[in-house]
C-alpha cells in the first residue's frame, strides 16, 4: 500500500469538518493512552460509561467500561489493523440505557484510534428476537407435549403407566442440561403442562429456616410471566405441617382445618386456594418444596399426588447430582488450575477444550482465547500420540480407555513469538459416547535445558583441565633438567660467546615456564606471585611488546590517567593478559585499524554497576579497545567461555579470553566487554583498587653458594630430574645421595645417620613424597624435607621449620635460598627469602 | 457585571442583566432561548473558542455550535428541568482537541432565557 499523496488544503477541511460531525465516535491516542484527538461524538456516546473528568488518557478515561484497554494496544505491538472489535458495554448504572461498540484500531507507529458506536438499537432487537424465539419455541414444546399427553390419555394407559411416561419425557428433555438451575426450570415447566395447573413453583428454604426462596416457577401462557426469586416468609409452624408430610394435599385453604392462624394466610402466598406441597429434606432438615397450586378450589385425584411425589423425588435426585457434578468439575478445575505444568485438553480434531492457568502464563495468551482454537497455535503440532514409539493408539486391543505415550521434547510458540522447550506427555482416551480427547501435559524446561548446558560446560573444562595439568607437570620436569643444566653449563663454561648462547637457552626455559604457569593458572589455583603494583610502569612495557605483535598495519595509542591506583596483581599475568586482549584486537582488525589502551581509576556506587557479578567499590579499569569487526551480542556472551573461538582452526584456542576473565576474577575484579558488530570491541578490566606499592621486588642476583658438605637425599623416579636435581645440589657445596622411589629413600635414611636434608619428588609410584614425608616425621624427625611437585596444587600450605615446599621448575636461586634456610648453612646468599616464590 | 463564576446568585444576575451587559461577564457564557438557540456569545467565550459571535447566533448551541454537549449530561438537563443550576466538569472539543472544562447550566422556570457559562479547568 502507498501513502496517498497530501490532500489540498481545502478537502482536508472538508475532511476534518466531517472527522467533527460524524456519527462515529473517534479519539485518537498514542500507545500510552494520551488521548491527541477527540470528536463530539466520542464524549457524546462516553457520558454513558466514562468518566469525562480526565480528559488526558483514554485508558483511564474508559476504565470501567475497557479495563484492559491497555492491554489490548501492548498486545498489537505496533501492528497496524484492527487491535478488538466490537467490545460491547453496556452504560453505566443509574446512567440512560444505552449498548455502544468500541473497537481499538492501531493506525500507524504510537498512534491508535478508539472507534466509539452506539449499538442500542441493534441490542435491543437482539434481545427481543431471542426472547420471542425462546417463548415460541416453548409454546411449540408445549404444544408437542400436551398432544403426546392426550395421546397417552386417549390410549387408555392405566396411571401408574401414565406418569411412567411423564418421567420418561421430563429425563429425555433434561438430559443435555448440565445448570442444575435451567434442569430444575424443566421439571417444573414440564409439571405445569401435565397438571394443567394455574402456577408450579420450586423453592429453596432459607438458611434461616424462617423463609423460602422461589427459585423456579412455571405459570400458563395467557397467565402474566412468573418473576422468579420471591421470598415467602414462613413460621416454624407451617414447615413443621409441611415437613410432615411426603406430599401435602389442600383442596382449600379457606376451609382446612389442618390448617391454623397464619400457616393459612403464608401457603396463600404459593399461588392459589388449593396446593399440593411436596417438601424434600436434606441431612434431616428442610431443604426444597416443590407447590402445586390452582386458583379454584380442586380435589387433587390419586394420580395428581403420586405424580407430584414422584417428580419431587426425581427432580430432587437430578439436581444434586448435578450439583455434584459440577463441584466435582470445579474442585478438578481447581486441580488442573493449580499445576504448574500446562495441561491441555483437545477432541480428535486437535481443538483445545480445556486449558489450565499454567498455560496461558507458559504461551502468554489468556484461556480464553485459546479454547476452541486448534493446538497448532502452540506447539505447531498436534497432541499425537502415533508420533511416539509404540505406533498409533489402538483402543480396541486395550482394556482401558486411556493410551499414555510419555515424553518426548517440543517446541512452543509464545504469544509473543518466542519458542519454548517443552517435555510433552500425552494421554488418549475414550469418553463414554466413544469420543476420542486427548490431553497434553507440557513442561517448561527452560531452566533444565540451561543447567545441562552448565554442567556440560563445566565438564569440559574439567577435562582440559586435568589434560592441561598433565602436559604442564611433564613440561615442568622437562624445563626443570633443561634449566638445571643450563645453569650448570653456564657456570662452567667461561668462553663468553657460549657463554650468551646459554643466556638465551635460560631465557626461554623461563619463558616456556610464564607459559606453563599461565595454562596452569586456567585450571589450578596457583600460587599466585601477587604484589602491589604501579601500573603506569607496567603498561609501558606491556605498550612496548604489543607494538611488536601489532605490526605496521595498526597503530597504537596509550591512554593512562595520572595518579592510577595501585592494584595487587600478579605482573606476569597482568602482561598476560593485556598481550592477549592486544592480539585479540589485532585478529578482529581487517586492514588498517587503531589498537587504544586506557587506563583510569573510577568509583563504582552500587546501582550503577556495569556487571551483574560486580561489587561497589574502587577499581582501576584497564581497556582494550580496537577498531575490528566487532561481536554480536551472542558472541559476545560466549567469548569468555573456555575453547570458545571465532577464529579459523589453528589461529585460537578458545583460552586466551578465558585466561583473561580468570585472572581478573582472581584479583576480585570483573570483566565487561562492550562491543558493536562492525564498530569494534573494548574489553575493560576492573581491578580493585589494592595497597600501596612496594617497587621492585625483584630477588637479589644469585652468586655461587656453598653447602658446607652437608649430606642431601634427592628422591625423584624420574632419572633425568633426579640426575640433574643431584647435580645442582653438589654444585651448590653440598653432599648428595639419590634415590629412585620413596621405598629406597626410606631404607637409605634407616642405613646412613648422616643424611640432614630430604628433597623429594611428590607425585611417584609406590612410597610417594607425602608418605615419605610422614615416615620421617616419625622415624627421622631431625631430618629436614624439601617436598617438590609440578602439579602446583599438591602443594597446599606454607610449610614450617621442618618442611618447604617447592614447585616446579624452580631456579639454582630458589633452590640453594630453601636448602639454606632448612639447614641453617652460611650460604653466599645475603638476604635471599627464605620462603619458596612459585 | 460585578459577578464571578460561582457566584451564588448568579442566575439572578444573568436574569436582571441585559443583553449589551454579557460582554462584561469575566468568563465564558453563551446565551440560549428555551429551545437552545443562541442569542448572546460573549467576548470571553468567543476569545477562547476563536469563533465570532455572528457564527454562533441563531444557531442551535446543542446541535451545531457545542454538538459535544448534546446529551444527558448537558442539553438533556435543560429539557428536563426548567429550574437549573448545577455545575460540572465536562470535555470541550473544540478542534477536536480534548479541553477540559467547568460548566455551570441555568434556566429559570419561566424565563425566556437559559445560559451556559464556562471556565476552562487545569
Amino acid at each position: 500500500m502507498t501513502e496517498p499523496s497530501p490532500l489540498p488544503d481545502e478537502e482536508m477541511q472538508r475532511l476534518l469538518q466531517f472527522l467533527y460531525v460524524c456519527p462515529v465516535g473517534l479519539i485518537s491516542f498514542s500507545d500510552d493512552g494520551t488521548i491527541e484527538r477527540i470528536n463530539p461524538a466520542a464524549v457524546n456516546l462516553l457520558v454513558a460509561v466514562a468518566d469525562l473528568r480526565d480528559h488526558r488518557n483514554v485508558f483511564t478515561m474508559v476504565s470501567e467500561a475497557w479495563p484492559d484497554l491497555d492491554d489490548v494496544v501492548r498486545r498489537g505491538g505496533g501492528r497496524v489493523g484492527t487491535l478488538a472489535d466490537n467490545h460491547r458495554v453496556r452504560s453505566l448504572p443509574g446512567r440512560p440505557e444505552q449498548w455502544l461498540s468500541l473497537s481499538a484500531v492501531c493506525v500507524a507507529a504510537d498512534a491508535n484510534m478508539l472507534t466509539i458506536s452506539d449499538v442500542t438499537s441493534a441490542v435491543m432487537a437482539e434481545q427481543q428476537l431471542v426472547a420471542s424465539l425462546s417463548s415460541e419455541r416453548l409454546a411449540q414444546e408445549r404444544l408437542a407435549f400436551l398432544e403426546r399427553s392426550a395421546s397417552r390419555t386417549a390410549a387408555r394407559l392405566d396411571e401408574a403407566d401414565r406418569r411412567h411416561a411423564f418421567l420418561l419425557e421430563v429425563s429425555d428433555a433434561v438430559r443435555d442440561q448440565r445448570d442444575p438451575g435451567q434442569i430444575s426450570q424443566t421439571f417444573v415447566t414440564m409439571l405445569g403442562w401435565e397438571l394443567g395447573a394455574d402456577r408450579v413453583g420450586y423453592a429453596r428454604v432459607g438458611d434461616e429456616a424462617d423463609h423460602l426462596i422461589v427459585e423456579k416457577v412455571y405459570t400458563p401462557p395467557d397467565r402474566d410471566p412468573p418473576v422468579a426469586g420471591v421470598r415467602v416468609d414462613v413460621s416454624r409452624a407451617t414447615l413443621d405441617l409441611v415437613g410432615a408430610e411426603t406430599v401435602l394435599a389442600v383442596e382449600d385453604i379457606a376451609t382446612d382445618e389442618r390448617l391454623e392462624g397464619e400457616t393459612r394466610a403464608q401457603l396463600r402466598a404459593f399461588g392459589g386456594g388449593s396446593l399440593l406441597l411436596a417438601p424434600r429434606c436434606a441431612d434431616g432438615r428442610l431443604a426444597r418444596l416443590l407447590t402445586v397450586a390452582n386458583e379454584a378450589p380442586r380435589a387433587w385425584t390419586h394420580h395428581e399426588v403420586t405424580l407430584v411425589e414422584e417428580v419431587a423425588d426425581r427432580l430432587w435426585s437430578t439436581e444434586r447430582q448435578a450439583a455434584a457434578d459440577r463441584d466435582n468439575e470445579a474442585r478438578l478445575a481447581s486441580i488442573i488450575d493449580t499445576a504448574a505444568d500446562s495441561i491441555i485438553v483437545t477432541d480428535g480434531r486437535g481443538v483445545i477444550r480445556l486449558a489450565n492457568r499454567a498455560t496461558s502464563t507458559t504461551f502468554g495468551y489468556p484461556v480464553e482465547e485459546l479454547l476452541g482454537r486448534s493446538v497448532t497455535v502452540l506447539l505447531g503440532e498436534e497432541l499425537d500420540t502415533g508420533r511416539v514409539e509404540g505406533g498409533p493408539a489402538d483402543h480396541g486391543t486395550t482394556a482401558d480407555s486411556a493410551v499414555v505415550r510419555v515424553s518426548r521434547e517440543v517446541e512452543g510458540r509464545r504469544a509473543d513469538g518466542s519458542t519454548v522447550p517443552l517435555e510433552l506427555a500425552v494421554t488418549e482416551w475414550l469418553d463414554s459416547l466413544g469420543e476420542r480427547w486427548i490431553t497434553g501435559i507440557l513442561r517448561d524446561v527452560t531452566l533444565r535445558k540451561q543447567q545441562i548446558e552448565i554442567l556440560a560446560r563445566a565438564s569440559k573444562l574439567e577435562v582440559a583441565g586435568q589434560l592441561a595439568g598433565g602436559v604442564a607437570h611433564d613440561l615442568n620436569n622437562l624445563l626443570t633438567v633443561i634449566g638445571g643444566n643450563l645453569e650448570m653449563a653456564e657456570e662452567r663454561v667461561a668462553e663468553l660467546g657460549t657463554q650468551t648462547l646459554l643466556g638465551r637457552a635460560l631465557d626461554a626455559v623461563r619463558r616456556g615456564v610464564t607459559f606453563n604457569n599461565r595454562l596452569l593458572s586456567l585450571v589450578h589455583d596457583r600460587p599466585r606471585n601477587v604484589q602491589p603494583l604501579v601500573l603506569a610502569d607496567r603498561l609501558d612495557d606491556v605498550a612496548s611488546m604489543a607494538q611488536h605483535l601489532l605490526g605496521s598495519e595498526v597503530s597504537l595509542r596509550v591512554v593512562v590517567a595520572p595518579d592510577l591506583w595501585p592494584v595487587s596483581v600478579d605482573p606476569g599475568e597482568l602482561d598476560s593478559a593485556m598481550l592477549n586482549l592486544a592480539r585479540n584486537g589485532r585478529d578482529a582488525i581487517v586492514g588498517r585499524g587503531r589498537l587504544t589502551i586506557a587506563a583510569r581509576n573510577v568509583t563504582l556506587e552500587a546501582g550503577s554497576l556495569p556487571d551483574p557479578s560486580a561489587v561497589a567499590g574502587q577499581y582501576v579499569v584497564l581497556s582494550v579497545q580496537d577498531t575490528g569487526v566487532g561481536m554480536t551480542p551472542d558472541v559476545a556472551r560466549r567469548a569468555t567461555d573456555p575453547f570458545f573461538t571465532t577464529k579459523a582452526a589453528g589461529r585460537g584456542t578458545g583460552l586466551g579470553l578465558a585466561s583473561v576473565a580468570g585472572f581478573v576474577h582472581s584479583c576480585g575484579g570483573f570483566l565487561v566487554i562492550d562491543s558493536t558488530p562492525s564498530h569494534g570491541t573494548a574489553v575493560s578490566l576492573y581491578l580493585p583498587r589494592g595497597g600501596e606499592s612496594a617497587g621492585s621486588t625483584e630477588p637479589p642476583s644469585g652468586t655461587p653458594v656453598s653447602g658446607g658438605g652437608r649430606r642431601i637425599l634427592v628422591v625423584d623416579d624420574d632419572e633425568l630430574v633426579r640426575q640433574t636435581t643431584a647435580d645442582t645440589v653438589e654444585v651448590l657445596g653440598y653432599q648428595v645421595v639419590t634415590a629412585g622411589d620413596g621405598a629406597e629413600a626410606i631404607s637409605l635414611l634407616q642405613r646412613d645417620a648422616g643424611i640432614e636434608l630430604v628433597l623429594t619428588d611428590v607425585v611417584m609410584p609406590g612410597v610417594d613424597g607425602r608418605e615419605l614425608a610422614r615416615w620421617i616425621e616419625t622415624s627421622r624427625p631431625e631430618v629436614r624435607v624439601v617436598l617438590c611437585s609440578g602439579y602446583t596444587t599438591v602443594l597446599d600450605g606454607d610449610g614450617d621449620a621442618h618442611r618447604r615446599y617447592l614447585a616446579k621448575p624452580y631456579s639454582r636461586r630458589q633452590l640453594a635460598d630453601t636448602l639454606a634456610s632448612l639447614l641453617g648453612s652460611t650460604s653466599g646468599s645475603s638476604s635471599g627469602s627464605s620462603s619458596p616464590s612459585g | 457585571m460585578d459577578c464571578t463564576f460561582d457566584s451564588s446568585d448568579l442566575l439572578d444576575q444573568l436574569e436582571s442583566a441585559s443583553f449589551d451587559q454579557f460582554d462584561d461577564v469575566p468568563f465564558g457564557l453563551i446565551v440560549m432561548d428555551r429551545s437552545g438557540v443562541v442569542t448572546a456569545y460573549n467576548r470571553v467565550e468567543s476569545a477562547q473558542t476563536g469563533i465570532s459571535p455572528a457564527k454562533v447566533l441563531g444557531r442551535n448551541f446543542f446541535e451545531s455550535v457545542g454538538p459535544c454537549t448534546n446529551n444527558y449530561l448537558v442539553s438533556q438537563r435543560y429539557r428536563d428541568e426548567p429550574d437549573l443550576d448545577e455545575t460540572i466538569d465536562f470535555i470541550f472539543t473544540l478542534r477536536m482537541d480534548p479541553t477540559p472544562v467547568r460548566l455551570r447550566m441555568m434556566a429559570r422556570e419561566g424565563s425566556e432565557r437559559q445560559y451556559l457559562a464556562v471556565v476552562k479547568r487545569p
